[in-house]
């Protein structure tokens, strides 16, 4: 389809360069001389205007008509001397409308084809809107956050959070988590996953920020699974790859047998023993330590 | 697929541009009439398919294309939909697309306005428009692509500057350009001239108009611009003789010469080279402001995101048009012919004078902008060139400029009669010096009265001597009151035109003499409920609200009650804004204008006990300056619609060209011989190429060092081989000693001004071991700190320091020369300053400059 | 010295972002002298003072926090008797002649000065040259010949409806 467009365009365009050059017809007769000449004209009826109008006196005017005079003078002795009259060769002027007809469209292409998208299609915002659910979801949480700016709701701003987790735009979701937080919604669930949301938003790192909220989520509930996974992550990162298994253990321990996280977390204790070189089981389950507050 | 055949158009136009470029100026010098007839066509299509591109770049902004990285970059969703539209130009690619666009306009223009134009000259004028056209697409696919596609696209954009979100900026660069691209055509005819080696009646009465139209769009342009800063910035100034604003005088000093020498070249054939000469250096100076803002070569707080690539692109442009042309005009300009003769005191003598004057002006500002630069490139250290510089020497320019404008035209063409001109202007002189007499009664006997006194005296000589011009032209006071007016009706509309334009200046001339001279300003905390006294207004604050919801911003609104002698006069809601997409702080203000003078209120911030910063202006005759700068637009549409300009074609003749006899024709000249001079004078012409020789190997210069990473910003200090200032001061850690100046002597020491808010001073710290390990003795300056949040840093980061001191109010930084931590200073033996370094040390500076002039110092 | 300018740049950002975008008046109330005659001194001075990380603006259009420091300096001074230009070349001490918005009169700025002139006066060479170096001008053109006269009505001797209406 676009290539039809483009041929078009380009057929229509080059067809406009060729029509002169291919038209056979009188080559004009009017010289150089005959414009300069239209323009004095209309300056010495100027002059006859002004001096009619009583703007320049009798003596003034006639000094202007004579210059303008022996400037048409001088012009038609110019136009004499050097006059060249136009001239038209068939042959050249067909040469040049056939260099012009490969040219155009062959370089447009070529350069097309190398700083081009071909056959990319626009991506009109409403069009996304209608096919995207990403964009749906975006649209959505763009519309649910003004609605909170107007009326903060915990409910609303953890929903807020979790779109914006989705949409991996972890900055806002982490804005959004303290919100609730600071709205009243101080349960262990919602501390944690500010704390994962930071560490999202860190590339994977478990920052103080993130160890700070993982630890409110613990004085509320020491059994949170999430935040001891990543008061494991946190020490395994540190290079504490005993302490980070004995806290994944104490982890596994509690968990359900269909925990949907058990799997992961038997992978890290594994590759994190095999590590740091040592058997998994000879280490005792331990509960994380919770900063000093 | 708009995107896409948007991209395409353009590339079309690149070669569609070519064409248009070589085949008419070929068939126009072989007299080939097919091949000169390809201009029209080709400059139709050229506009056609620019027209379709820039449509398709805009669709993508309205419909919020977020695969287009443009779109990505300067739009968002939430914008309203008149910054979809106006953020097209809002982006650099943007905004050389509208450039190309207006370009392509104007060559249309001359393709279809253009059938009195003799087929050569037009053939000639379109190709030189189609190769600007050529370079500046080229310019765009290569370096600034406003098509470049992003997949996959992201949700949503990044948005646009808040400062770009407003009416005023939004509509002053289409303008901006309709004048800058404008003088392209003046450039293209001049260059069509040169190549011809003719300047012939047709010719000058071509440039008028479209000079004119240039002209207009541009002083339009930067009077909107001036507007915008003037509600913008937040102090009621209007004009700060910054680079950009510089950048868009330039253009319109030379192009007013090139407006009124093009006057004289077709009323009396003389002057050309000069019209030829200045319509080149206008445009020239347009391509110079574009180069200077993108580049990098110049900062400002307007410029665009700078590329030194883009800027090695402009510069290529402007070294092959301004260059190619320069060198054409040294090469064919002393052979053209003068015409007329006239006299020193004459029309054309007063308009010879303005021109002077005018050029001299843009070379001066010219020479203001640049000089910083040539001083520091030839490591004679930096200066500045501010506001101060260029008005101490543009008043002297202008002044006399001003009291000719209103000689000029009573003046008449070949010799003019002065005494009978003065004689004419003596009750203007009389207004004149009532108003100075007035001014200094009012405004009593100081500097600035006498100032404002010969300001508001120039403005009443203009204003009033071109009415006087106008009356005596229709016999106002001579004859009876009908004839006066029947008189009146047919005076040419291009008279008109140039008395309304003057009396334009006259009034931006008083509105900027006002606004100098008697601003009032008032400063200050206020609660709600308080009232203060402003220039005779009462202004009551009656309170804030603090919730204010715009489409993409929220706001805080403060509203004051103005009163004057206790009647209402106007409500003014100045507001705090923060944008969302992207975050950003904007302050708006509020004015209420009377159009004599502007009551303008300023919100501030906080001061977290209940009030608020306030600030308040009272603008004496600003509105004038705005108001002034419409009715000179005006004065020049009114010209522009004078039938003059629309003079017809010749009709197609049966004969060949008349058969005048040509053996007399060169007898009849009228211009003597003063061919046999012009190799003596030739080098003359030179100059102007030379000149720019010399510019243009500077600002090579100027983008290598750029590319090197120089940067206009850093300051070398002047305190290197003086003895460091005096200090005594406290401990930043309660157990470790202060320091004063005494400590330093004795051993060489490293001074380090650093802060625990300063980002780039975490990312020096690691390296200020080196320094320690290398023996040399460290001291650290905690500057402008919270001592907590320095001692926490240091905790955290470790301690490298012999000695922490604390510079809570930052006097001891300023007496070493600091603008910005970090900063560190080597200090010799004896305490005398022997190095600076700016900015963070690096572990190359310390290894190869630190390390071994502290042994050297040491020994 | 890459890696370095990279940080000074972004340094420089951080505190431009600070300044530029603010637009707010710059002089803070509790800067403000209270003898009022000092006080304009002082905004006049600082009106003609550099901000050194800003672009372009002076000190006292600036919102930047060194800005803010050199005003308070500049009063200071003021209020210890200082006249303006030694308020003046204290700042200059410590910064260079870079802070002064009107660059000094010294041997670097004499074609900075002297330009303008210069450029008058060669202005004015070239036009006296301009004059002196065409004939004599007569007071009024000498009147057609009768040759001249005879080619000029071949040249006029065409319709008149040549003056179309373009």
């Amino acid at each position: 389809m676009y290539l039809v467009v483009f041929a078009a365009l380009t057929i229509l365009s080059v067809s406009a360069l060729l029509y002169p050059l291919l038209r056979r017809g009188p080559s004009a007769t009017v010289t150089r001389a005959d414009y300069d000449n239209a323009v004095y004209r209309s300056q010495l009826a100027e002059v006859v205007q002004e001096a009619e109008r009583g703007l320049m006196n009798q003596e003034q005017a006639d000094a202007a008509r004579t210059e303008i005079h022996r400037r048409m003078l001088s012009t038609a002795a110019v136009e004499k001397k050097g006059a060249t009259g136009t001239r038209g060769s068939r042959r050249a002027s067909l040469a040049a409308a056939i260099a012009i007809a490969l040219s155009v469209p062959t370089g447009a292409g070529l350069l097309y084809a190398a700083i081009g998208s071909p056959g990319m299609p626009d991506q009109p915002y409403a069009e996304r809107l209608k096919r995207d659910p990403n964009v749906m979801i975006a649209s959505a949480a763009r519309k649910l956050a003004a609605q909170l700016a107007n009326k903060p709701n915990a409910t609303g701003y953890l929903r807020l959070a979790e779109i914006y987790f989705y949409l991996h735009d972890y900055g806002r979701s982490a804005t959004a988590y303290q919100q609730a937080i600071d709205l009243g919604d101080k349960s262990a669930g919602t501390w944690s996953q500010l704390g994962e949301t930071i560490v999202m938003a860190n590339d994977g790192a478990v920052v103080p920020d993130a160890i700070n909220a993982f630890a409110h989520a613990l004085q509320v509930d020491a059994r949170e699974p999430r935040a001891r996974y990543y008061f494991g992550l946190a020490a395994a990162q540190a290079h504490e790859w005993r302490r980070a298994v004995a806290i994944w253990r104490d982890l596994e321990k509690d968990s359900a047998a269909n925990a949907p996280w058990l799997p992961i977390l038997r992978q890290h204790i594994a590759a994190y023993a095999k590590a740091g070189g040592f058997d998994p089981a000879s280490i005792t389950p331990e509960p994380p330590l919770l900063p000093n507050p | 697929m708009v995107v896409e055949t948007g991209l395409f158009a353009l590339i079309l136009a690149l070669f569609i541009a070519a064409i248009q470029a070589v085949v008419p100026l070929i068939g126009a010098s072989r007299g080939e009439a097919s091949w000169m007839n390809v201009d029209r066509p080709a400059a139709a299509v050229l506009f056609a398919l620019v027209t379709l591109s820039f449509g398709a770049l805009m669709w993508a902004h309205v419909t919020s294309d977020f695969s287009v990285l443009n779109v990505i970059q300067n739009s968002h969703t939430d914008k309203p939909l008149l910054y979809k539209i106006t953020g097209v130009w809002g982006s650099h690619e943007g905004s050389m697309m509208l450039w190309t666009f207006i370009l392509t306009l104007y060559g249309m223009a001359v393709a279809v306005f253009g059938s009195n134009l003799p087929p050569g000259l037009r053939a000639r004028v379109l190709s030189v428009q189609a190769m600007i056209a050529f370079g500046f697409i080229l310019f765009i696919l290569l370096t600034s692509n406003p098509f470049t596609r992003v997949y996959p696209p992201p949700l949503n954009g990044e948005g646009l500057n808040p400062l770009l979100q407003d009416p005023g900026l939004a509509f002053h660069p289409p303008f901006l350009y309709l004048g800058y691209v404008g003088f392209s055509m003046a450039f293209s005819f001049a260059i069509a001239a040169l190549i011809d080696g003719r300047v012939d009646a047709a010719w000058a009465r071509w440039v008028r108009p479209w000079t004119l139209v240039a002209w207009c769009a541009l002083t339009l342009g930067v009077a909107m611009g001036s507007w915008w800063s003037y509600y913008t910035l937040g102090w009621g100034g209007y004009w700060a003789w910054d680079p950009v604003e510089n950048a868009s005088l330039m253009p319109w000093l030379a192009g007013t010469a090139l407006l009124h020498s093009a006057i004289v070249a077709e009323k009396r054939d003389t002057l050309k080279a000069w019209t030829i000469f200045l319509a080149i250096i206008t445009f020239s100076l347009s391509l110079l402001g574009t180069f200077l803002v993108r580049s990098g070569v110049l900062t400002s707080v307007h410029s665009f995101a700078v590329d030194p690539q883009r800027g090695v692109f402009i510069l290529l442009l402007l070294t092959l048009f301004t260059g190619a042309s320069l060198f054409l005009f040294a090469l064919r300009a002393p052979a053209l012919k003068a015409g007329g003769l006239f006299a020193p005191i004459s029309r054309e003598g007063g308009l010879l004078f303005n021109n002077v004057l005018l050029s001299i002006a843009a070379a001066t500002i010219l020479l203001g902008t640049l000089y910083p630069l040539f001083v520091d490139a030839l490591g004679l250290g930096k200066i500045s060139v501010g506001p101060p510089y260029f008005n101490t020497v543009f008043v002297p320019l202008m002044a006399p400029m001003i009291l000719i404008m209103a000689i000029g035209p009573f003046l008449s063409w070949r010799r003019g009669d002065l005494e009978g001109a003065l004689a004419r202007l003596k009750l203007t002189f009389g207004v004149a010096v009532v108003t100075i007499t007035v001014t200094v009664l009012i405004a009593g006997i100081s500097s600035r009265a006498l100032w404002a006194s010969l300001g508001f005296g120039l403005a009443a000589w203009l204003f009033f001597g071109s009415l006087a011009e106008w009356s005596g032209r229709v016999g106002l006071f001579r004859r009876s009151f009908g004839d006066a007016m029947h008189r009146a009706r047919h005076v040419p509309r291009s008279v008109y035109g140039m008395t309304i334009a003057h009396m334009g200046l006259a009034i931006v001339l008083a509105g900027i003499t006002g606004s100098l001279a008697w601003k009032t300003e008032k400063l200050q905390v206020m609660r709600p409920g308080d009232s203060i006294m402003v220039a005779g207004y009462q202004i009551e604050f009656t309170g804030v609200d603090n919730d204010v919801k715009g489409p993409n911003y929220t706001a805080s609104r403060a509203t004051f009650i103005a009163r004057k002698d206790g009647r209402f006069v106007a409500k003014m809601q100045p507001e705090r804004r923060v944008y969302t997409n992207p975050p950003q702080d904007k302050s708006t203000v509020a004015i209420h204008t009377n159009f004599i003078d502007d009551l303008y209120a300023v919100f501030g911030e906080p001061d977290g006990k209940g009030g608020f910063v306030t600030h308040f202006f009272l603008n004496p005759l600003v509105p004038w300056i705005f108001f002034g700068a419409v009715v000179m637009v005006f004065g020049g549409m009114v010209s522009l619609s004078d039938r003059r300009h629309r003079i017809g074609a010749p009709i197609k003749k049966t004969r060949i060209a008349s058969s005048v006899a040509a053996a007399t024709a060169p007898t009849a000249g009228a211009a003597p011989s003063i061919e046999k001079k012009a190799l003596l004078r030739g080098w003359i012409y030179l100059l102007p190429l030379l000149a720019f020789i010399v510019l243009a190997g500077f600002f090579i210069h100027r983008l290598q060092l750029a590319s090197e990473g120089d940067t206009p910003n850093l300051i070398p200090s002047v305190m290197i081989n003086k003895p460091a200032p005096a200090f005594n001061l406290p401990p930043l850690l309660a157990d470790r000693p202060g320091l004063k100046t005494a400590d330093l002597k004795g051993k060489v020491t490293l001074v380090d001004f650093f802060a625990s808010w300063c980002v780039p001073c975490r990312a020096e710290h690691p390296v200020l071991r080196l320094v320690a390990q290398a023996g040399i003795r460290l001291v650290g300056i905690n500057y402008k700190d919270k001592p907590t949040d320095a001692k926490a840093w240091l905790a955290e980061l470790g301690d490298p320091y012999q000695a922490v001191a604390s510079d809570m109010h930052g006097q001891t930084g300023i007496n070493f020369g600091v603008y910005g931590v970090p900063e560190s200073y080597l200090v010799d033996k004896n305490g005398v300053i022997r190095f600076k370094q700016t900015g963070p040390l690096t572990p190359e500076v310390v290894r190869d400059k630190l390390i071994p002039l502290a042994e050297k110092l040491e020994r | 010295m890459k890696l370095q300018l990279v940080f000074f740049a972004a340094f420089a950002m951080l505190l431009f972002s600070a300044t530029a975008i603010r637009p707010a008046a710059a002089v803070e109330p509790d800067e403000v002298l209270t003898n009022p005659a000092l006080e304009a001194r002082a905004r006049t001075i600082s009106s003609q003072l550099r901000c050194l990380v800003c672009q372009n603006e002076s000190i006292d259009e600036s919102n930047a926090p060194l800005a803010h420091d050199l005003r308070v300096l500049v009063r200071k001074r003021l209020l210890t008797g200082d006249s303006n230009e030694q308020v003046k070349a204290y700042i200059v001490a410590r910064y260079g002649n870079y802070v002064l918005l009107k660059p000094p009169f010294i041997v670097e700025t004499y074609i900075l000065w002297f330009g303008p002139l210069i450029l008058l006066l060669s202005a004015t060479a070239a036009v006296i040259f301009f004059f002196r170096h065409r004939a004599y001008l007569p007071s009024e053109p000498a009147p057609l010949t009768d040759d001249e006269r005879r080619n000029l009505s071949d040249l006029l001797d065409e319709p008149d409806d040549n003056m179309g209406v373009g």
